[in-house]
């Protein structure tokens, strides 16, 4: 309805972007740390069967749904689930695919801005203690501290350098994306993603040569790391808590459930293929979770701290914290490899934070006639009130609550809704007909039941998992079913959605000192307040839809609620 | 490293990168392109 309409350039422009979209943090930090956790190379059995039965047909669904949702001139969630049934609720549902991206994206930037700072710092030399510039030898936590202004048990964390550092990369996000589709996004991804496979390779090459016998400061091999990410623990596979592992990382690395692939995918034509390329994008970012994710991070850690040292570390410390005093062991090397390191985290963040913003601005251009410089400025704009108290209050409040709830919990609302819509409401027979115009790959038959029936049984577990999860974990329970052991006494896991309304993961605990006791106190406090924004802004664009969808009525537009022909 | 273990990890990486190419081959091979679709 605005100006020129957009389009990708080349389908391999587009698979890069979708690539990019998916490939993110979580391959490189949470993964391997995944893996490690639930069982090594016998994780990848649940996560390979999970991939296949859950990230694979919501990949599909998610194109097949966008490209139809574009054929009515609809680019975001509201108008996308909209068009393929009458019923007016599912406007409402398509809000999470706006709401969810501005959320994450208000805390998502501030740890691309991180990403930025650190490498910044590696390629002048920093993290160095033996250098004779004071300012370059922070190490990696005193780094994240100066970025952050993070001190324990205070409330406010301010950094004049990392609000600074947070502002340029927010202006970088909106300039890219006030270019668009093919010169913005599209271009982006191009460069960045062959960068971030060639930093990967080189890291994790470079790392496997760590010989404790040619280096002095390494005390393992590395392959102690790959043994401990891949040695298969076969019974781990019976346990429902791996399952529910292994499906919550398939389903968060492949970023389904934000609304970013529907809005990517609306901009093809009906004879496009979208069976081939979301498959390639699919499977590009599980080349970049399982090969190159699993090789670096771990590996690299237990050569010079050791198993016992890595084990007590989740992947998000030892990217950051660790990491950058590592690479000074690899003497002239090290500034590149921390740039390297750093920048492919930046690579696979910002390709990410792009697709957060593109939903929002197509909103906005299609509904309110923005142009496109308009939009991504007013995307920018939106997003402040949000960026900011994530970048000056400490972590336990905003930034966490966000994660959780805009991050974590709802993906998995707004997919079960697609997939329920998808398979359910709009039909297989026809959502498998719509996914074989232009298919350029046969999707096997299978998938069609699997579609119908398996990934949303698959998303319906995984939603009540996580919102009844139990603190003694699933496994107990299941097992104590099926035996004449004692089932535990039931309470919520603080990572639970019921435990998260609760603020089970702020509570004090017995030894705390009063200083932590009456931190915490103010954190539960303010938790209030960011849930109030983010019903907020949920209200906001719930609004925003209602009033576009009764201008569209009053102007005869398509709404997707008028009768069948 | 034992055996299990590589195994495992060369069989997931094959299948894993297997796919991939496979994907990419025939994307890049493809006469289609979104140009010459319209």
């Amino acid at each position: 309805m605005s100006g020129k309409k957009e389009q990708w350039a080349s389908r391999v422009g587009l698979v890069l972007a979708m690539a990019g979209n998916a490939v993110g943090l979580g391959n490189f930090l949470r993964f391997p740390a995944q893996a490690a956790q639930n069982g090594g190379g016998a994780f990848l059995i649940p996560y390979l069967v999970s991939f296949l039965i859950l990230g694979l047909p919501l990949m599909w669904m998610e194109w097949g749904m966008g490209r139809f949702g574009g054929k009515f001139g609809h680019h975001s969630g509201p108008g996308i689930l909209q068009s393929m049934d009458r019923r007016p609720i599912w406007k409402y549902f398509g809000v999470f695919g706006l709401w969810s991206n501005l959320i994450i994206a208000a805390y998502y930037l501030y740890i691309e801005t991180w990403t930025m700072a650190y490498a910044g710092y590696s390629i002048i030399g920093g993290f160095n203690p033996g250098s004779k510039v004071p300012q370059l030898q922070m190490t990696g936590s005193q780094f994240m501290d100066f970025v952050t202004g993070e001190e324990d048990n205070q409330l406010l964390a301010v950094s004049a350098f990392g609000l600074a550092l947070f502002a340029i990369c927010i202006v970088i996000n909106v300039w890219v994306l006030t270019r668009g589709l093919a010169k913005g996004i599209e271009f982006v991804s191009k460069i960045g993603m062959p960068l971030l496979i060639v930093f990967g390779v080189i890291l994790a090459i470079r790392g496997l040569f760590i010989s404790p016998e040619n280096d002095v400061n390494a005390i393992e091999s590395p392959f102690k790391g790959l043994e401990y990410v891949w040695q298969p623990t076969f019974d781990s596979i019976w346990k429902p808590n791996v399952w529910v592992a292994a499906a919550g990382q398939v389903f968060f690395t492949l970023s389904i459930g934000m609304g970013s692939i529907n809005c990517y995918a609306s901009y093809l034509k009906e004879k496009h293929d979208v069976t081939l390329t979301g498959a390639t994008a699919a499977w590009t970012n599980e080349f970049c979770e399982v090969i190159l994710g699993g090789t670096i991070l771990i590996p690299i850690a237990v050569a010079y701290l050791g198993l016992e040292a890595v084990k007590s570390q989740g992947g998000f410390g030892l990217g950051f914290h660790v990491f950058p005093g590592l690479f000074q062991n690899w003497g002239w090397l090290a500034p590149a490899a921390g740039f390297m390191w750093f920048g492919l985290l930046f690579f696979a963040a910002i390709t990410s934070s792009l697709a957060m913003g593109q939903p929002i601005m197509a909103f906005l251009q299609s509904e309110f006639r923005l142009e496109r410089n308009q939009s991504a400025i007013a995307f920018g704009a939106m997003l402040l009130p949000f960026a900011v108290p994530c970048a000056i209050l400490h972590q336990e409040t905003f930034f966490n609550d966000f994660d959780y709830w805009a991050g974590t919990f709802c993906l998995v609302v707004f997919a079960l809704a697609e997939a329920v819509l998808f398979a359910w409401f709009f039909g297989m027979p026809r959502g498998w007909a719509e996914l074989m115009k232009g298919a350029e790959l046969r999707i096997p038959i299978v998938y069609y039941y699997i579609m119908g029936y398996v990934t949303p049984t698959f998303l319906i577990l995984i939603f009540l998992a996580n919102v009844f999860q139990p603190a003694a974990g699933w496994d107990r329970y299941a097992t104590g079913l099926f035996s004449n052991e004692p089932l535990p006494a039931w309470d919520w896991h603080k990572d639970g959605m019921i435990g998260k309304v609760l603020n089970y993961d702020v509570q004090a605990q017995p030894g705390d000192s009063p200083e932590r006791v009456a931190f915490l106190a103010k954190v539960r406090t303010w938790r209030i307040v960011d849930r109030l924004a983010m019903v907020g802004a949920f209200a906001f664009y719930a609004g925003l839809v209602h009033y576009a969808w009764k201008r569209r009525r009053r102007d005869g537009l398509h709404t997707g609620e008028e009768p069948a022909p | 490293m034992n055996t299990e273990t590589w195994v495992m990890m060369i069989c997931t990486w094959t299948v894993v990168a297997s796919c991939t190419g496979y994907c990419f081959f025939r994307l890049l091979t493809s006469k289609r392109d979104l140009k010459s679709d319209d």
